[in-house]
């Protein structure tokens, strides 16, 4: 049985506004390309520059497939293929081009992959993390004093791709709810700590206003591990990029890239 | 350049119930396990027999990584994790994992994907009217009636 460790954290849910605590995959290390290779070798006793050429052929051929609108079936995972995201039209012949606001890649797991998990992962909830009788090591970062860094993470509250038929029409709904925190060692006096996210369609790239979420003081529950928080943030399919910024005090987000030069930036890692 | 037909299908908007026509790809073919391995090998000059072992191991170390709580960053493609959801519980100590709603695996696109997938790099033309495919669309219409025909 493959074990899962969980972690209590109390949150709010965005829909109904009610506080509770639930559950949330603790941190675990992103497994690199590298890594995967080696396994892979480990396995099938291949070697291992082979595994690796023969991997990023694939991932290359796939990507290939892809891009001229074909949809791939990599057999005992699931099936890759192109989306888009479109503005709505009047008429059916009113639809062109210009009508596609991003080109997405959908990746649908094979069916039995819930079954799988559901007969093959367990969950072990670690609640010492709660009650802080042995708070984990923060990692001292490097950049701009900022010393521990929330979760970005696919909502468990709740990430939702719904597809339906309704009458011959198809309807897509999806949504995600992130949550992040920062700790930050005190060093950062007067400014303000902010999300700046950028969507795929922003020419040239620029962060603005728009698109940028400032992080609250942390408070309540939250308070014991963050010094600031954004709750409930809605990070589109389309983003290119998102990071965390340290506005000194007096700078404002604008549209207007030498703004940026005063932000110091921190690259963030979507989960 | 990269090519992807577009047909027009009718939607309704979830948010304000408003019904319009929106865009949507026109996938050509779906490539299995043998479209993959001749396409790579061809490619690639690998024997066959090593690119559909690299594949079978490919799911299943990802799976099992997966399924161990771990996210997996591919590179050039993006990075695979748990999706899972949560029950609510009015105190922490009442959670247990029985509360975990188990998904599925879940991806989300590299940021060198998304690159590649920027709207300047990539073509769309109208697949299902014929005046409107007849010069961009040639191609993908071959792509159609022939099958693939990958990329050098």
């Amino acid at each position: 049985m493959n074990i899962v460790k969980m972690a209590p954290i109390k949150r709010k849910n965005p829909k109904t506004g009610k506080v509770a605590w639930y559950l949330q995959k603790r941190k675990y290390d992103t497994i690199s390309s590298k890594e995967l290779v080696e396994a892979m070798a480990r396995n099938t006793g291949i070697p291992v520059a082979k595994v690796a050429m023969a991997t990023d052929a694939i991932v290359k051929q796939l990507k290939n497939f892809l891009l001229n609108g074909h949809s791939v079936n990599i057999v005992g995972l699931g099936t890759f293929s192109p989306r888009i995201k479109s503005r709505p039209s009047d008429s059916k012949d009113a639809v062109t081009a210009e009508n596609v606001k991003a080109l997405l890649l959908k990746f649908r797991p094979q069916t039995d992959i819930r079954e799988d998990m559901k007969n093959t992962v367990g969950y072990e909830v670690i609640h010492s993390e709660v009650t802080g009788t042995s708070p984990a090591p923060v990692p001292e970062d490097p950049y701009l004093g900022v010393t521990k860094f929330g979760q970005l993470h696919d909502g468990s509250l709740e990430v939702e791709d719904v597809e339906r038929t309704q009458d011959g029409t198809q309807v897509e709904i999806y949504r995600e709810s992130t949550f992040l925190g920062i700790k930050t060692d005190g060093t950062q006096k007067g400014g303000k700590f902010c999300l700046a996210i950028l969507p795929s369609d922003t020419y040239p790239y620029t962060y603005n206003p728009k698109n940028t979420i400032v992080l609250k003081p942390a408070t309540g529950a939250y308070k014991k591990d963050f010094d600031y928080v954004a709750n409930g943030v809605i990070i589109p399919d389309d983003a290119v990029d998102v990071k965390l910024l340290y506005l000194p005090a007096g700078v404002q987000v604008t549209d207007k890239p030498d703004n940026f030069k005063l932000a110091s930036m921190i690259n963030i890692l979507m989960q | 350049m990269a090519k992807i037909g577009i047909s027009a299908v009718q939607r309704k908007n979830p948010r304000n119930g408003k019904t319009a026509w929106y865009a949507q790809p026109k996938t050509y073919s779906l490539i299995g396990a043998d479209g993959m391995k001749e396409a790579v090998s061809r490619n690639s000059q690998i024997d066959p027999s090593v690119v559909s072992s690299v594949m079978n191991a490919l799911a299943t170390e990802i799976k099992n990584f997966v399924y161990n709580g771990h996210n997996i960053k591919l590179d050039g493609l993006g990075t695979f994790s748990i999706r899972y959801g949560s029950l609510p519980a009015n105190t922490a100590s009442n959670l247990t994992g029985e509360y975990v709603k188990p998904k599925t695996i879940g991806f989300r696109m590299g940021s060198e994907i998304r690159k590649a997938c920027s709207l300047k790099l990539v073509e769309f033309f109208r697949f299902d009217v014929p005046e409107l495919y007849q010069q961009s669309g040639e191609l993908a219409w071959s792509y159609y009636t022939d099958g693939y025909e990958p990329q050098p």
